[in-house]
């Protein structure tokens, strides 16, 4: 084979790439416009307080594992305890905490340790005590401390000690609505399959105004870091995942907030230890065992804001976070590589999963060898300046329509941002995200790539700034 | 954009050159051949990146056109609302207090008639009024709901949604419904009866609710011969709407027991408890021999709520093949109908293999009282861990 031949070849597989996964995210973002449309629809009738109100409404447990967190614990708790919801507890799992976490929480709550029986239903790191407050209005409130396991482990603890049906698995410093477990639960009630995951949008809290753990003003980030992620998550929330939600593909549901039918995540083993994708590698084991037991079943996306989370506001932080979820959505393709066009799964093995396969992990591979190709190319002299200038113009044109779609879709849809500056904030970031933030994700996930391959397993340090009474200063 | 990116960087496109050639002639064609083949990815690239601006151009120009639209609208909508207050609470409130002088009717009609000219000619006006008023009436009753919904004639609102009735889109009608029945429009009771049966889950909500509230003569027809499956969430949607009707139009739920849908046996035994209809505890044991283990679990669960103490023979009989959802329900009805009588099978559950049975039994065991904790005190002390903690969880009152 000529270098001709080789070069020709490569060109048109890369080209066929390039389109494929173009045509993906316009088929997705249409897909997710109907849904939407659909369910802003529907909700239009639906008045959630009945399920607050209602006898008939299921219990739920919410966990929340808490590692090191002294500072916030005392508020986030207080945060959980008073979502609107008619019947819950809430389970806070101290995972070998090394500050006083532990104490702290003990001292705010007045708690003593009772004599509890876990059920080991799922293995977990030894549970050391089991503490309940002794203020009835705290009755609620349970918390495990067990040694330290990772998050995975103390998600495994907490359901062990849950007594419900559903789980609520939720980030302990995430802000959450206090409608949220009422919008979540919703889809449990009213589908006729059995619903055995649903999961709602997270967005970005920096900048906005936190007070007493609660969101009550919401602003676009000072700092253009977070407000890249904003613009991202836009994007895969409201174009992709809703869309993924209608085809009954959805394989992800955050880690921050998300509500399990228990059963299920029991029988399937609860959540993997050996991973640091626990969150989708859950969710794509719970739909192999439906579809292996032959129940039909639905994984439930809402495109209600239900959680808001602290992104990273400085690349370093940003970078650990982004090589993680890299190396979680390996770990998961790997463990279920049997699912790769299979069709005993139906969607599951010929679409969602090939589609993370091909446009997830590849991606940032496919293109950072295209940089190197390149390179080669000029080097060579076979490159063609003018069709790479048109082409560059192209690539960007549709990087950045498609994100203005997303901002589109929010003004149609929650409208979170009041503030016409915000909107121009956003757009001045979304002209800049393809040429500055685009190449940088590109090379985390790269990098994803390589200590995966190297077998580095950590989760990294996740440092976090804290909300704040006021909006935080812009560090630009 | 990654893949692209990836393109971006090939775009040299090469084509295979007839072998016979020289090599200055084969670099001629190569190059000719390379530039045919890029001219038409080049032109197709063209389209494609104006067709993107021209996108992106014309989502910027939505954005920003809707985002002034919805405040305006937003703002709008708020000011005409304050207006509406006023007149609506000075009629409500007036009204209430001053009785019905000819004095003041005729201040009144004076009022009505300022704001058909003024506010209602617009359509947009029009539907602002006919929510606020449907707002307004949730959370009124007596006289002040009273004079909303003549209010809500007298202004001829009703006729728009009637007419709604007629939309092809179910959102409309459903909408319709929704404000017909709320503002207790009687003369439509028949036509949106006629919607409880509807294709779309929404509509048919709205429907039956609305059956619920206008319906004189048999509210609940809608649960005879229906086949459409009622989920948890329309279930709690007429459930809740239930408390509006006195309990004289209140059925007897049992009557439905027997119905071919499950779902609609289950939504009655559920009413049933809510409604305390004890005299059903006969039918509701029938029940524990449903095909369907949720009904069974349902049926134990009212049964032990309604301390059914006849039901223990029958519940004890289901338990023996049952599932594991259905024995804990019934293991639960025991500990709050039975007596020291069945302390022996709570036992027996205390001590087998499955530890959620025997947590369930535990707990039971304890409502049972002083027979049922000495059983627990004594097997806090078992050789079997896993009972042992059981019990002393279930014994530390912090627990309960």
């Amino acid at each position: 084979m000529t270098l001709h031949n080789t070069i020709e070849i490569l060109n048109t597989a890369v080209f066929f790439y390039a389109i494929t996964i173009s045509i993906a995210y316009v088929v997705l973002a249409l897909l997710s416009a109907r849904a939407i449309h659909v369910y802003m629809r529907k909700n239009k009738f639906v008045d959630h307080n009945l399920i607050l109100t209602s006898p008939h409404a299921p219990s739920v447990s919410l966990i929340a594992p808490a590692y090191n967190e002294e500072k916030s614990i005392v508020e986030n708790i207080r945060s959980l305890l008073s979502i609107h919801y008619t019947s819950f507890e809430v389970i806070i799992v101290n995972d070998g905490s090394k500050d006083n976490t532990l104490q702290t929480i003990i001292d705010a709550y007045q708690l003593v340790p009772v004599q509890y029986f876990v059920n080991n239903k799922l293995n977990t790191k030894t549970v050391r005590a089991v503490y309940k407050s002794t203020n009835r209005a705290f009755k609620k409130l349970i918390v495990v401390d067990k040694e330290n396991g990772g998050k995975a482990d103390a998600l495994n603890a907490g359901i062990n000690v849950s007594q419900y049906d559903l789980i609520t698995c939720i980030d302990v410093d995430c802000v959450v609505e206090q409608d949220a477990i009422l919008k979540l639960v919703k889809p449990f009630l009213e589908e006729r399959n059995h619903v055995i995951a649903t999961g709602g949008v997270v967005r970005i809290a920096n900048s906005c105004v936190v007070r007493h753990g609660r969101l009550v003003e919401i602003h676009a980030p000072k700092n253009i870091i977070p407000r890249y992620q904003v613009i991202e998550y836009l994007r895969a929330f409201l174009l992709g995942r809703m869309a993924w939600s209608k085809l009954n593909g959805l394989l992800l549901i955050s880690g921050a907030l998300g509500i399990f039918d228990k059963s299920v995540v029991i029988a399937c083993g609860g959540y993997r230890t050996d991973t640091v994708g626990e969150d989708m590698e859950l969710v794509v084991r719970m739909r192999k065992y439906m579809t292996d037991h032959k129940l039909k079943y639905r994984v439930v996306y809402i495109p209600d804001p239900l959680c808001w989370t602290e992104a990273p506001d400085d690349y370093k932080v940003l970078a650990r976070q982004r090589n993680r979820w890299m190396r979680g959505t390996m770990e998961t393709l790997w463990f279920h590589k049997y699912l790769f066009l299979n069709p005993k799964y139906g969607l599951l093995g010929l679409v969602s999963y090939p589609f993370w396969l091909f446009f997830e992990w590849l991606a940032p591979i496919v293109e950072f060898l295209g940089l190197l190709y390149f390179i080669f190319l000029v080097f060579i002299g076979y490159s063609n300046w003018h069709f790479f200038l048109i082409l560059f113009f192209t690539v960007y044109f549709f990087a950045i329509t498609i994100s203005i779609l997303a901002l589109v879709y929010e003004e149609f849809s929650y409208r979170q941002y009041a503030k016409h500056a915000d909107i121009i904030k956003f757009i001045s970031t979304l002209l800049v995200e393809p040429l500055i933030y685009h190449p940088r994700s590109v090379w985390w996930g790269l990098k994803g790539n390589l200590d995966k391959f190297k077998g580095y397993g950590s989760w990294g340090e996740m440092t976090r700034t804290g909300f704040t009474e006021k909006p935080s200063e812009s560090k630009e | 954009m990654s893949c692209f990116t990836f393109h971006l960087f090939n775009i040299s496109v090469t084509n295979e050159v007839p072998s016979e050639l020289s090599m200055v002639d084969k670099a001629t064609e190569m190059i000719r051949a390379e530039l045919n083949s890029t001219e038409i990815l080049i032109r197709v690239c063209a389209v494609l990146l104006v067709l993107f601006i021209l996108l992106f151009i014309s989502f910027f120009i939505t954005l920003m056109v809707a985002r002034s639209i919805h405040k305006y609208n937003d703002k709008y909508k708020a000011q005409l609302k304050e207006k509406y207050e006023l007149l609506l609470t000075g009629i409500i409130f007036n009204e209430e207090e001053e009785l019905e002088t000819d004095e003041f009717k005729e201040s009144k009609q004076r009022v009505i008639n300022h704001f058909k000219k003024k506010y209602l000619k617009n359509r947009k006006n029009r539907n602002i009024l006919r929510e606020h008023i449907v707002l307004l009436h949730k959370n009124f009753a007596g006289t002040s709901a009273n004079i909303l919904e003549r209010l809500y004639v007298e202004l001829k609102l009703h006729k728009e949604a009637l007419q709604e009735l007629n939309s092809p889109d179910w959102g409309i009608q459903a909408n319709a419904v929704r404000e017909l029945a709320q503002l207790n429009i009687l003369d439509a009771a028949p036509k949106l009866k006629r919607r409880a049966r509807h294709e779309n889950p929404i509509l048919r909500i709205e429907a039956q609710v609305a059956a619920l509230t206008m319906d004189e003569q048999d509210p609940f027809s809608f649960l005879d011969n229906n086949r459409n499956h009622l989920t948890t969430w329309h279930q709690i949607n007429l459930a809740a709407n239930m408390n509006k009707i006195g309990a004289e139009k209140l059925p007897q739920f049992s009557r439905w027991f027997n119905s071919p849908n499950d779902s609609i046996v289950l939504f009655c035994v559920k009413m049933t408890l809510q409604y305390d209809q004890f005299d059903s505890i006969p039918e509701l044991i029938k029940l524990l021999k449903h095909r369907s283990d949720e009904i069974i679990a349902q049926a134990a669960y009212v049964l032990g709520e309604f301390s059914a103490t006849d039901a223990d023979v029958n519940l004890l009989n289901a338990f023996v093949n049952a599932s594991v959802k259905v024995k804990l329900k019934i293991i639960e009805a025991i500990g709050k109908c039975g007596t020291e009588e069945h302390i022996p099978f709570l036992e027996q559950q205390l001590l087998q293999n499955d530890l959620t049975i025997a947590t369930k039994a535990a707990e039971a065991l304890l409502i049972l009282g002083d027979d049922g904790y000495k059983v627990l005190t004594r097997n806090a002390d078992s050789p079997l861990f896993a009972v042992a903690e059981i019990c002393k969880q279930v014994l530390d009152e912090r627990n309960n």
